[in-house]
C-alpha cells in the first residue's frame, strides 16, 4: 500500500469515527473505564480533547491528522455549567432578594476562569466561592434574627409597662 | 428640616464597606458585582468573596449609602438579572468624611483626598 492510499483509508476512517462519536453517547464506554467515560463526554464538550481522545482510542500514529476546520466551526464551544449541588447550597442560604444577582455573578465568573483555565479549575473556584460565601450570608441572616428578636422584647417591654 | 439633617448626617463606615464605594465610584458610579470584586482585585489584591460582597451591599444600602436597581440578563449568566448598585449623595458625603479622617489621622492632607 502506498502513502496516497494509506492517507485515503486514514481519511475514511477517521469520517467514520467522526460519525460514530457524534452520533451515539456511549459507543465506546461500554468496555471501558468510568474515567474513559467522563473523557468521550468531555469529548463531545471540548474540541480540543476531540482530537486527544481520538489517538487514545487507537493508540496509532495515523490518526495524528487535526479535524477540519468546518468540523470544528460546526461544533460550538460548549461549557459545563457550575455543579449543581453547588448551586443548590447557595441557594439554600441567600436572601431571595439578591439569589439571582449572587449566582449570576459567580457563573458569570466560572465561565471566565472556564475558559482561562479549565473545567477543574472552574469547579475548584466556585465551590471556594461557595464555601467563603456561606459563612457571611448565615451570620448576617443571624444578626437579622437577633435584631428583630432585640426589638420584639423592646416593644414587649414598652407596652408592658 | 431637622429631619434631613439627622438622615443626611455622614454615617460611619468599615473598610470593606469603604472599598466597596470606591470601586462602585470608580466604575462611573454604576457597577454589578461582578465588576466590583475586579476592581477590588485589581487594585488591592483582596478576593472578596460573592457572599461577604453582597452582605455587604446590602448593610449600605440599608443605611442609605447605595442604591440598586434591577439590570438585564445576559446568556452568560443562565438568563439571571444584573443588580446595578450607585453612590447616593448621603454615600459621598460619608465617604469622604472617613476619607478626610483617615487622611487627617495619618498627617496627610485632607485636600490631597
Amino acid at each position: 500500500m502506498n502513502n496516497k492510499q494509506a492517507d485515503n483509508n486514514i481519511d475514511h476512517l477517521l469520517d467514520e469515527l467522526k460519525v460514530v462519536v457524534n452520533a451515539t453517547k456511549f459507543y465506546f464506554t461500554d468496555r471501558r473505564s468510568q474515567s474513559f467515560r467522563h473523557h468521550i463526554n468531555a469529548m463531545k464538550e471540548l474540541n480540543s480533547v476531540y482530537q486527544g481522545s481520538i489517538h487514545r482510542i487507537f493508540s496509532i500514529t495515523v490518526f495524528k491528522k487535526t479535524i477540519p476546520e468546518d468540523v470544528l466551526q460546526k461544533q460550538p464551544y460548549v461549557i459545563v455549567g457550575p455543579p449543581q449541588l453547588a448551586e443548590y447550597l447557595l441557594y439554600l442560604f441567600i436572601p431571595k432578594s439578591n439569589r439571582d444577582a449572587i449566582l449570576g455573578d459567580l457563573e458569570e465568573d466560572y465561565r471566565t476562569v472556564y475558559q482561562k483555565f479549565g473545567s477543574k479549575l472552574a469547579l475548584m473556584f466556585y465551590w471556594w466561592q461557595v464555601v467563603t460565601s456561606i459563612w457571611p450570608l448565615v451570620s448576617a441572616s443571624v444578626e437579622k434574627l437577633f435584631k428583630l428578636i432585640f426589638k420584639g422584647i423592646l416593644i414587649k417591654l414598652s407596652i408592658s409597662k | 428640616m431637622k429631619n434631613n439633617e439627622v438622615k443626611d448626617k455622614p454615617v460611619s463606615m468599615g473598610d470593606l464597606e469603604r472599598f466597596i464605594l470606591l470601586a462602585i465610584i470608580n466604575n462611573h458610579n454604576n457597577s454589578y458585582g461582578v465588576e466590583i470584586r475586579r476592581e477590588i482585585k485589581e487594585k488591592i489584591g483582596k478576593d472578596v468573596s460573592v457572599g461577604a460582597l453582597y452582605t455587604t451591599l446590602d448593610r449600605i444600602e440599608t443605611k442609605g449609602l447605595v442604591k440598586s436597581k434591577a439590570g438585564e440578563a445576559t446568556e452568560e449568566r443562565s438568563g439571571r438579572q444584573k443588580k446595578y448598585f450607585q453612590v447616593t449623595a448621603l454615600g459621598q458625603n460619608s465617604l469622604n468624611q472617613s476619607l478626610r479622617e483617615i487622611a487627617l489621622m495619618a498627617n496627610v492632607n485632607p485636600i490631597a483626598i
